[in-house]
């Protein structure tokens, strides 16, 4: 089957078609899941930026502009802002949901010790700044330019940059601790 | 390539390789089953409130929420049609035409009445 592009998919949920809607969203939809998981440290949160996300899709899809930014950049800005603004919320919810579920029955020494090092990770995740996070997830786990890095935080090249490489240095601290 | 291996013959810790299968489980997140169907349902339930943004079916809606304003609907041409009488002006020829139209049923009247008299 001839895989339809993001763009004419998008142009088709603008002209009101739910069948191109229900592919981007299958398509899209375990990323910025992922993506609101990892920023709000949420599932509930998560679950519902991800559906806000994507009625913001059903809704504004004839606002995209083809050429300008790709798809996945502009489908991120959406839940960036989305998550932006749950974060100003004053009762956020409590940093207790990640993908990282601790191994019940531990293997062999080495995996107990990645095991401890992920859950390390979660934590550090968790305590970076939103920016910061933000940038961290959409270059080394998207797979996002700094470029887009820079459209989806609304900020300079250079400061994307800055923040991406204060995340990574985070991060590298707590691998190298004892 | 051959993995580092610790004293028991499993993957050796490794900071760097903590950081891939970390990096990995973030990459393949997958949203919980239901999710997508509960975004389809919500766009479904969007889609209906655009269509009833027609002004047809917004009326209707309208007039079925109270009992009173169908009601109210039906008798309006009916209180139009009171309200329009009274304003009308009674020329001269209307009101003496009318009291012909009185004098002839009452002529009328009282023939039968003779009539069923002499009977």
């Amino acid at each position: 089957m001839v895989e339809i592009d993001d763009e004419t998919l998008l142009a088709g949920i603008a002209a009101g078609s739910e069948r191109a809607f229900e592919q981007f969203l299958l398509r899209h939809v375990d990323s910025i899941h992922g993506y609101t998981l990892r920023l709000t440290g949420s599932r509930d949160d998560a679950d519902e930026l991800t559906q806000e996300t994507f009625l913001r899709v059903w809704q504004r899809a004839g606002s995209y502009q083809p050429g300008r930014v790709q798809v996945t950049t502009w489908l991120h800005t959406i839940a960036h802002h989305l998550c932006v603004d749950r974060w100003r919320k004053p009762a956020a919810e409590p940093h207790e949901d990640t993908d990282h579920v601790p191994d019940p029955a531990p293997g062999p020494a080495g995996e107990l010790e990645r095991s401890r090092l992920a859950a390390r990770l979660d934590e550090a995740l968790a305590r970076l700044p939103l920016d910061q996070k933000a940038a961290l997830l959409l270059v080394e786990v998207r797979g996002l330019s700094l470029r887009d890095v820079a459209v989806v935080l609304g900020g300079t090249l250079e400061a994307a940059e800055s923040r991406l490489a204060r995340a990574r240095r985070a991060l590298r601290s707590v691998l190298e601790a004892p | 390539m051959s993995e580092p291996k610790d004293e028991f013959g499993g993957r050796a810790s490794n900071p760097d390789r903590a950081l891939d299968d970390w990096l990995q489980t973030a990459r393949a997140h997958q949203a919980p089953p239901g999710l997508a169907a509960a975004i389809q349902r919500r766009v479904a339930a969007l889609d209906t409130a655009r269509a009833s943004s027609d002004p047809l079916e917004r009326a209707i809606a309208w007039l079925r929420e109270q009992v009173w304003r169908p009601l109210a609907l039906a008798a309006l041409p009916l209180l139009l049609g009171v309200v329009a009488g009274w304003f009308i002006p009674q020329d001269d020829d209307t009101t003496a035409l009318a009291q012909s139209l009185d004098r002839w049923s009452f002529a009328d009247a009282a023939r039968e009445q003779d009539h069923d008299t002499l009977r």
